[in-house]
């Protein structure tokens, strides 16, 4: 698409979303990673239609059967179906990752739009306030954080968004200081503009790329912090899949079924390098200085 | 500089401070009765309350916080285990030292090979090395270190038994533990060390070098590697930071009695004032490191060190004036 056809036509919203889905399909590994991403959550989600048992079908007869046909990806200590848990699993890791990075980022958007565009006190109130969690490591103030608030799903996702908060926060303060100067949004206040809707029409969009490149990656870190969580064994807790949880389990007989601690690593391995490549594309595809 | 220093250092003073709080809070606010939890059900109400009163856990909240913070600050005293008895500090200087040797060795092969690396990426941009290279890269950040210290141990252990499974008992069981963090935290250097050296080497002074014929070795390490140097400090900065928290999982992995495993022991077994204690020593390595990192900057790049040397209203000279004089 041309740059000319574009003015002509003016439209300027869909054009960028085009323009960027354009570079981004340009992208062999990208789209790559996107497709990996696709398939994992397309067969996640129909689990209970293709999942050749139930996660927590247990039958001691059959316990620590090499991956062979019928169980391709072998089973558990209890007999269990590991390629049906990690399809099960799958369901729980994607959420925990799609639902604290996303409600991490909003609230982290949220906090660093208002300390960029208020700027003096309240700037500084809210950064340090983020600077104090931010004196500790994520996974840290994760493991910290579901300490207190106990184990289970629930404990899991809240100790991933409390912890991730500060980033989105910080990522977005930056470009919002340097946005917030400039001619557009002076003009905006000049008609008497609403604050949110300055935020949110003028300044929120001209810093989307770096949100959602940050958002894409905190999927795939959100999910490797919930499995640590669980493999530590604060996280979701057994019976339930979850894959840090099902590695955890696994460890105990590394020595002699090695293969228990193969494939839920590799699924967690997998998505997650699927979400990087995603969000690498991604990156390259909204920088403006690869604009052809 | 020294001033700078000690400036950066009383601005620590109130984040850690507020850490303090906010896990003292945590603790406190964290459903169940840590008397019953450690005398059992069967323990009688006297005793129940004669074992909270030795503890002041029968005080108002923020006494409580106030007497911590006085003899942490003034006594160095973390207080006492609610488990063993033992005095928090002697078991957190007793678990600290292999941490920080673990961290230590996993920042030394990551800053080693991560810079190696990403140099030879950056100068091979295009070419096989780099496409296999960044497929390295991009499968070390993606790794969750527990399941690369798993299968670590599956080769290198249970395969080839070169090394230890786990324990700690000498050099040779630091190996596998500092490879696993070693090797993640050598993918993300890599990856900031190789875009920051493709950012320097498409500027004009690289040009310039080439065109009065300086040797490529020396434009690489001299002009292009130098001033490259910032990001990659930053990442290295946080990769030991990081170390110290990763070490949480790394040393459950392997089972190595460092502060980490004595921080997840504690939380499972509900040992507050060990929680707390260790919680708080790894805050304040992490942003002692940190400070560090920026004072290094300064070592680094002339112009940041101006900036401390001069006063504090003199304005920060920018790329272009810098690179005029």
């Amino acid at each position: 698409m041309s740059r000319e056809k574009l003015q002509v036509n003016q439209i300027k919203r869909r054009s960028m979303f085009g323009e960027v889905m354009v570079r981004f399909l340009r992208k062999p590994i990208a789209v790559f990673g996107a497709v990996v991403l696709i398939l994992v959550i397309v067969l996640c989600l129909l689990s209970p239609a293709i999942a050749p048992y139930d996660y927590d079908a247990q039958d001691i007869t059959r316990k620590f059967t090499e991956p062979c046909k019928k169980f391709i990806c072998g089973t558990d200590n209890l007999g269990r179906d590991i390629f049906s848990r990690l399809l099960y699993g799958g369901r729980i890791s994607l959420m925990v990752g799609f639902v604290s990075a996303s409600v991490a980022a909003i609230i982290g958007v949220i906090l660093g739009a208002i300390a960029a565009f208020y700027g003096k006190r309240t700037d500084n109130i809210i950064m340090r306030i983020l600077d104090v969690f931010m004196a500790l490591p994520q996974t840290l103030l994760a493991i910290a954080i579901s300490a207190m608030i106990g184990t289970g799903i629930k404990g899991a996702i809240i100790a991933v968004t409390v912890a991730t908060i500060p980033r989105y926060a910080q990522a977005v303060r930056g470009p919002i200081l340097s946005i917030r100067n400039q001619e557009f949004v002076e003009a905006a206040f000049a008609i008497d503009a609403k604050d949110s809707r300055i935020i949110l029409q003028h300044i929120l969009p001209n810093v989307l790329s770096p949100i959602i490149v940050q958002v894409t990656m905190g999927v795939g870190n959100a999910i490797t912090m919930a499995a640590s969580l669980s493999f530590l064994g604060l996280g979701v807790q057994p019976p339930y899949p979850e894959w840090g949880a099902m590695l955890s389990a696994a460890r105990v007989y590394i020595l002699d079924h090695s293969y228990m601690v193969t494939f839920p690593g590799i699924a967690i391995a997998l998505v997650v390098l699927a979400l990087n490549l995603m969000g690498d594309g991604l990156r390259d595809a909204m920088d403006p200085r690869w604009k052809d | 500089m020294l001033r700078y220093f000690f400036k950066r250092l009383l601005t620590l003073i109130p984040v850690l401070l507020s850490v303090a709080f906010l896990i003292f809070t945590m603790m406190y606010f964290t459903p169940g009765d840590p008397a019953t939890i450690v005398l059992g059900d069967q323990a009688s109400e006297e005793q129940l309350t004669e074992w909270r009163a030795a503890r002041d856990l029968d005080k108002p909240f923020l006494e409580q916080f106030g007497k911590y913070i006085y003899r942490l600050v003034f006594h160095g005293d973390f207080g006492v285990s609610y488990k063993t008895g033992k005095n928090v500090t002697a078991s957190l200087l007793e678990r600290f030292p292999t941490t920080f040797i673990l961290a230590i060795a996993t920042c030394a092969i990551a800053m080693l090979l991560g810079v190696l690396l990403g140099i030879l990426a950056a100068n091979r941009q295009g070419t096989w090395v780099d496409s296999i290279l960044r497929i390295f890269g991009m499968a070390g950040v993606s790794m969750p270190i527990f399941w690369l210290g798993l299968l670590l141990i599956l080769w290198f252990s249970v395969g080839l038994k070169w090394f230890p499974v786990s324990g700690w008992y000498g050099p040779k069981y630091l190996v596998l533990p500092a490879m696993t963090m070693g090797l993640t935290f050598t993918a993300s250097l890599m990856r900031t060390t190789r875009s920051s050296m493709l950012d320097c080497i498409r500027q004009d002074y690289v040009m310039t070098a080439r065109a009065k014929g300086q040797k490529e070795r020396i434009i690489t390490y001299h002009h292009v590697f130098r001033n490259a140097l910032i990001p990659i400090i930053t990442a290295a900065g946080s990769a030991f930071g990081i170390a110290l928290s990763g070490a949480v999982i790394t040393e459950q992995v392997f089972s190595i009695p460092g502060l980490g495993s004595l921080m997840v022991n504690a939380i499972t077994t509900r040992d507050y004032p060990l929680v707390r204690g260790s919680v708080l020593l790894l805050a304040v390595s992490f942003s002692l490191v940190n400070l560090l990192v920026d004072l290094l900057y300064a070592c680094v790049d002339p112009r940041i060190k101006a900036q401390f040397a001069g006063k504090s209203q003199k304005k920060i000279k920018t790329r272009e004036e810098a690179t005029h004089e």
